[in-house]
């Protein structure tokens, strides 16, 4: 997968029929036609293997995602995955379909983790099978978009 | 009187959420009970009303890691129940199908599930720091077997290629030719991992099981076969339900089976391997023989060791398959509606899976039943600990947890299909 990417990358992860789980891939929806040339928005299940192909051979990843840190629903942390480990963004209920963390932290053990690596994580009400956003993760879809946009534009002037 | 309980109140790297509580009073267990509280998911309920032909799709949902087993056994009772059968390369790209997952299923428990018991590590995170290369090639592997789901399947998680009769796409034979460069690899790959795992410190645990599994004379079994097991049952998947009982239990929101006359039996990997070394290519058959490995398996920490070898068949039978493969004429036979009913039964990475549809004369499905592996293995996953933790009281608290632990991800329980899974407590009386 990472041959027809670009170097940099922004990856919605989530599953659009699993309440504020469309999240990360309503993101990379709002995201297109406004990105750099240089830059790829994805969708991704969140598939441990194949979210590491996504990561290997990056100059820059962002990532975003729904997640359970105990806060209200819509806030977003942005993490800086190569200061430090990510914490637990929950949602991780099958320990056969491994995480987002376990992902990075798999790439950063095996010297895959691109040298920039951030993770947009917006806090979720509800992960319902065939619901729709919540209003207070629908509400944040804009400022995420507009947050990796800025990111994605600093880091192709820097390239 | 003594007694001790041990607990495991959130069992990790296992699928769903489930606890163990074990009781032992005088130095001997006295019971070992697996307790299931995922919520059931009531998919034979919601599957009630809708058409033969949306089988596949909604029960492939049941489960991300095995979505093919799920479909392979219900698109054979549709099948059955419509009286048609698929054979020659659409029966053979079935098979390529369920190659990819028992691959991609069976890597993920090798290296990020289960290695991480027998090398002393918390999970796959700590165990690439140490061990990089392998779990790179763990993760190839899995790749491997999801790139054979994505191109017959049409995606990697929850495929959505498979039909009532077919495919609604077959691949060319030119689409094939860079899956069998990638198998090749992976091939060499899963040889590795037969002698890696031969190598971890294995317990010596020999289990007498009542082994259950398809079984096809010129196939080693994935979608077609007898049901038999290695004290004489040998039946036709239509009589499932004669000779295996489900039951609820108060502990579990997963039912539990049991067969009508010998209680407990093991379906899986050992059953598998033990029922079918015959039929396993040349090049498994002398992986297993140099790995120490009989014709049969009864030590359930060896499971690793046999899911490897079955890594490296599917490899090899995904090859051979791939080179024979004859594009069909068309992807798939056509079937009309009628009153009846049909059975299927495949192998899933974890074992035995049946499905049964009632359908009526429109082809609306009147009545679902689906038995998944682990609801199968549960009494079994509760003998293992019942027969074995005695032998471990004296390990220090924190070791006689973990080694419960490994004893139920031996089986590579899948409780989001059973319903779902696991926490242990160990209570001394």
């Amino acid at each position: 997968m990472s041959e027809s990417l670009r170097l940099i990358r922004i990856i919605g992860i989530g599953n659009r029929d699993r309440g504020d789980d469309a999240l990360g891939p309503l993101v990379v929806q709002a995201l297109q036609g406004r990105l750099p040339e240089s830059v790829s928005a994805v969708e991704h299940s969140g598939e441990v293997s194949g979210l590491m192909d996504c990561l290997e051979g990056a100059e820059a990843a962002y990532l975003v995602d729904a997640a359970v840190m105990g806060l209200d629903p819509g806030s977003v942390r942005d993490f800086d995955a190569r200061q430090r480990p990510l914490p637990s963004l929950g949602g991780n209920y099958s320990s056969h379909a491994l995480g987002l963390s376990e992902a990075v932290e798999l790439a950063r053990a095996l010297d895959t983790l691109p040298p920039v690596c951030r993770v947009f994580a917006v806090e979720a009400a509800t992960f319902e099978a065939g619901e729709g956003l919540s209003a207070a993760v629908e509400a944040a879809i804009p400022g995420v978009a507009q947050a990796l946009l800025d990111a994605v534009t600093q880091e192709d002037g820097h390239a | 009187m003594s007694r001790k309980t041990i607990k495991v109140n959130y069992l990790a790297r296992v699928e769903g959420e489930g606890a163990l509580n074990v009781t032992v009073r005088d130095g001997r267990v006295s019971n070992a009970e697996l307790r299931i509280f995922e919520p059931p998911r009531f998919f034979e309920g919601l599957l009630r009303g809708r058409d033969y032909s949306e089988a596949p799709d909604v029960t492939a949902r049941i489960c991300g890691i095995c979505p093919v087993a799920y479909q392979m056994s219900s698109v054979n009772a549709m099948e059955n129940a419509l009286g048609i059968g698929v054979d020659g390369p659409l029966r053979a790209l079935r098979r390529l199908l369920y190659c990819g997952e028992w691959i991609e299923s069976h890597a993920l428990h090798i290296y990020m599930l289960h290695a991480p018991d027998f090398l002393g590590y918390a999970g796959a995170v700590d165990m690439a720091k140490d061990y990089p290369d392998v779990v790179k090639r763990g993760l190839a592997l899995k790749k491997a077997g999801n790139a054979i789901m994505s191109l017959v399947g049409g995606r990697e998680i929850h495929p959505i290629n498979v039909r009532v009769g077919g495919f609604y796409r077959t691949p060319t034979r030119k689409e094939l030719a860079p899956l069998a460069e990638t198998l090749k690899q992976a091939r060499e790959d899963a040889l590795a991992t037969v002698r890696w795992t031969a190598g971890l410190d294995i317990p010596d645990a020999e289990r007498d099981y009542h082994l259950v599994a398809l079984h096809h004379p010129e196939e080693y079994p994935m979608n077609a076969g007898r049901i038999i097991s290695n004290r004489g049952l040998d039946i036709a998947v239509e009589d499932y339900n004669q000779h295996f009982v489900e039951s609820h239990v108060q502990r579990s929101t997963a039912l539990h089976s049991h067969l009508r006359e010998h209680d407990c039996y093991l379906v899986g990997p050992l059953a598998r391997y033990s029922l079918n070394f015959a039929q396993l290519s040349p090049m498994a058959r002398e992986a297993a023989k140099e790995a120490g490995l009989g014709h049969t398996c009864a030590n359930p920490f060896q499971s690793i060791v046999v899911r490897s070898i079955e890594v490296l068949y599917a490899c090899d039978e995904a090859l051979r398959l791939i080179d024979a493969y004859v594009e069909p004429d068309q992807p798939f036979v056509s079937a009309e509606p009628r009153a009846s009913e049909g059975f299927g039964c495949t192998e899933a990475p974890r074992g035995l899976l049946f499905h049964r549809y009632q359908l009526n004369a429109e082809g609306q499905i009147l009545e679902a039943q689906i038995v998944p592996p682990t609801s199968q293995n549960q009494p079994s996953i509760e003998a293992d600990l019942k027969e074995m933790v005695g032998d471990w009281l004296d390990l220090p608290a924190d070791a006689l947890r973990e080694r419960c632990e490994q004893t139920i991800r031996n089986y590579d329980p899948c409780i989001s299909c059973a319903t779902h899974f696991l926490k242990l407590d160990v209570r001394h009386e």
